[in-house]
């Protein structure tokens, strides 16, 4: 019998850190590699994969020895009581918009795919609702769900390479390394955020039943990731070539809509896939309403972070629909990666890291 | 409180019907024939209207039906025809026309006209329209064509739908190596890429449809036509052939020998500032027909056979390349992108003038064939 102690079991963390990183990324990210490092996106998504890693070793050595903490009290207590809370305000703002692009980008794909007169705000308001609904239950609801959803999308995954893997042009892979290596270096910032969802698990150590199991069991789910990500990748290259995948908006979709089963029994499996692919996005949505209600409620001393994840989505809301155009909203996003980003992905894990140390060596 | 909180929750439940398409008032477009009938030019700078001039287009859409199959019917093609300037208006004149809203998720068959893959402009109009839109059928086949009204014509004999008739001559590319078929991905991958595609040419023969020779594009534009004779020896050095005959010389006798696989191994060497492609072929595949009792079933027969083939396969790759270096002079054996793969060095070396180092470039063959089976007289 599993208690009812808002706790989570290693294996529940590590499908967490597993299925929220996988939401709307994985439709743009071939194009995105394909565009910036040609053939060697495979190669940029392992080095990601290894970034990412470390820094969850660094986010994983300053949780266990604060796991009672959440990541605000750990900020306050290394850097002091004002300062942690300013260092501590741009990973909730980061929170919000995240999950309002995500929101967004999720009503615009399925608008162009699936729901072609429905107005965008009524896609984007259930799934909002629904994902408030589950997020308000707590971190073992969630867990919960995740648990259910994760065996649903683990066979159609397995079930669309089967369908892939014979029919594609794997030389189309070749030349292997032929970049400039400044831009190869460069562009491990794109796989590095294509896995961004993994720094919930600052959030996640007061909720972990076994804190010194932690680290384990996320390096596991981000090599799983890093797998699938590299799977989508070559089926695309292999499938379009490096010069037409770097064309299309989402790669993966078309690659899905060009399927052609052997024996042509079954056509048009897109639609399946994408209901499917909707269970992804709110396993995301889900996580991000979840962390940002934890970061805000500590910020403002709010015990229940039910109201606090309540509070802001009238904030998500009227965010997601101010970029005009499907372009403004990428590149919003983009600009999102590129300020906020950084710091909660990559400064914020080191500097704790560091300062935890210099607290160590003190104390 | 409850209560009026369910109350909200119901028109979001309900906003499933927003999309709801009934099946009978979707017309399933089977397959779009475009081709070029004018050439009406009128770009005035600033106009209040740019709707219904220079209607240079004719486009056809291919509907089955669905009340004439049930009653077993013979024609049940429907052709729906209007001239438009671009694809989006001609959406825009069928809704004027036609009750029932087109469906685009089943269309097989993309029939492009030759005056169409003249005209390069209007030719990237029609196929961007097809990439952007993200329900068609990406997996439909590409064909072009000399006459496409003539073509649309045809009732054939054997099939109720003319599309269907069309997509099972051009699956038959895998029992026949003088032909080539082309899917959507394929062509709009290649034309994207390095503005090189080739689409096989259907004509109308009486009350049939022939393949006959492939169109070469290039830039998108059609430039020539390469004959059916060329397409094996294309098949072979690009590796995309799956099966098909070769009929050649024995004692002063034209026999056939069916090819059943077939692999190409490339190597590329610089010599003097000119490519050197070293292409060595194996290939296996059984003798058809030999002549009359005579006996075959002896290995120095055999073995025989397997030189003359491999002779004459030679000297038809020979002439093959000699083709598309000379006669044609780009590089549709997709030699560029194997060296991008394979030889990056001379890649960039040459990634410039391309067309020039094609040209120029020597080829050496070597043909292994095998004669695995003869047959059930000796």
């Amino acid at each position: 019998m599993v208690p009812n102690d808002d706790k989570i079991s290693t294996f529940q963390l590590g499908l967490i850190i597993y299925l929220t990183p996988i939401g709307v990324g994985i439709f743009t990210l071939p194009a995105t590699l394909a565009k910036d490092v040609e053939t060697n996106g495979w190669i940029i998504l392992i080095l990601g994969g290894l970034l990412c890693m470390l820094i969850i070793y660094f986010i994983c050595d300053v949780g266990k020895k604060y796991s009672s903490l959440g990541l605000v009290e750990t900020l306050k207590l290394l850097f002091g009581k004002f300062l942690g809370s300013v260092l501590a305000f741009p990973v909730f703002v980061y929170y919000v918009i995240f999950t309002a692009m995500e929101v967004r980008i999720f009503g615009e794909t399925t608008k162009m795919y699936l729901l072609f007169k429905t107005p965008l705000e009524y896609i984007m308001v259930p799934i909002l609702i629904l994902a408030i609904i589950l997020a308000r239950n707590g971190i073992e609801a969630i867990a919960r769900f995740f648990e259910a959803a994760f065996y649903l999308v683990a066979f159609t995954l397995l079930l669309v390479i089967l369908i892939y893997l014979p029919k594609s042009d794997y030389s189309n892979l070749l030349p292997i390394l032929r970049v400039d290596p400044l831009k190869l270096l460069k562009s491990v910032s794109d796989s590095l955020f294509s896995l961004s969802g993994f720094e919930v698990l600052f959030l996640l150590f007061p909720f972990i039943r076994r804190p010194e199991k932690a680290l384990k069991g996320s390096l596991i789910a981000i090599s799983f990731i890093v797998v699938l990500y590299i799977i989508v990748f070559v089926q695309c290259i292999a499938r379009f070539g490096v010069d037409y995948t770097s064309t299309l908006l989402y790669p993966t979709l078309s690659l899905i809509k060009a399927s052609d089963v052997p024996g042509a029994f079954i056509e048009g499996i897109e639609g399946l896939l994408f209901s499917l692919w909707i269970v992804l996005i709110f396993t995301t949505i889900v996580m991000l309403i979840f962390a940002y209600s934890i970061v805000g409620s500590n910020l403002i001393k709010q015990k229940e972070i039910k109201h606090t994840a309540i509070l802001f989505l009238p904030i998500i809301y009227v965010l997601s629909l101010i970029p005009d155009s499907i372009a403004e909203t990428f590149e919003l996003t983009d600009k999102l990666v590129m300020v906020l980003g950084y710091y909660t992905i990559i400064a914020l894990p080191i500097l704790m890291f560091i300062a935890s140390k210099v607290k160590g060596a003190r104390g | 409180m409850k209560r009026f909180i369910i109350l909200l929750l119901v028109p979001l439940i309900l906003m499933g019907c927003w999309d709801k398409t009934e099946i009978e008032d979707i017309m399933f477009i089977y397959s779009i024939a475009v081709d070029k009938v004018e050439d009406k030019q009128n770009d005035a700078p600033q106009k209040p209207f740019y709707e219904f001039q220079n209607q240079n287009l004719e486009v056809t859409f291919l509907v089955p039906n669905p009340a004439k199959i049930q009653g077993g019917e013979s024609d049940v093609l429907e052709e729906i025809t209007v001239k438009t300037q671009s694809l989006p208006e001609a959406i825009g004149m069928i809704r004027k026309k036609q009750n029932r809203e087109p469906f685009f998720g089943h269309e097989k068959l993309l029939i492009l006209g030759e005056k169409l893959l003249k005209d390069d402009k209007s030719l990237k109009c029609v196929l961007d329209w097809i990439d952007r839109d993200p329900k068609k059928n990406r997996s439909a086949f590409v064909v072009a064509t000399k006459n496409v009204s003539d073509l649309i014509k045809v009732s054939p004999r054997l099939e109720k739908l003319l599309p269907s008739y069309v997509i099972g001559i051009l699956k038959n590319e895998a029992k026949v190596a003088t032909m080539v078929s082309v899917s959507l991905n394929e062509f709009l991958g290649g034309i994207k890429s390095s503005g090189m595609a080739m689409l096989p040419i259907i004509n109308r023969q009486k009350d049939e449809i022939v393949v006959k020779n492939v169109a070469l594009i290039k830039d998108s534009k059609y430039v020539g036509e390469l004959d059916d004779r060329y397409i094996r020896g294309y098949s072979i050095i690009s590796n995309k052939l799956h099966e098909g005959k070769k009929l050649f010389m024995f004692k002063r006798e034209v026999l056939s020998y069916n090819i059943t696989s077939s692999e190409a191994k490339i190597k590329l060497d610089e010599e003097n500032g000119r490519l050197v492609f070293n292409v060595d072929v194996e290939m296996e595949g059984d003798v058809e027909d030999y002549i009359m009792n005579e006996d075959i079933l002896k290995s120095d027969i055999i073995k025989e056979l397997q030189e003359n083939i491999s002779k004459q396969f030679e000297i038809e790759l020979k002439e093959v390349v000699r083709h598309f270096q000379q006669d044609i002079g780009y590089d549709y054996l997709n030699l560029k992108s194997w060296t991008k793969k394979h030889k990056y060095d001379l890649f960039k070396k040459y990634e410039k003038n391309w067309d020039e180092a094609f040209r120029n470039a020597k080829f050496n063959f070597k043909v292994k064939s095998f004669i695995r089976r003869v047959g059930v007289i000796r």
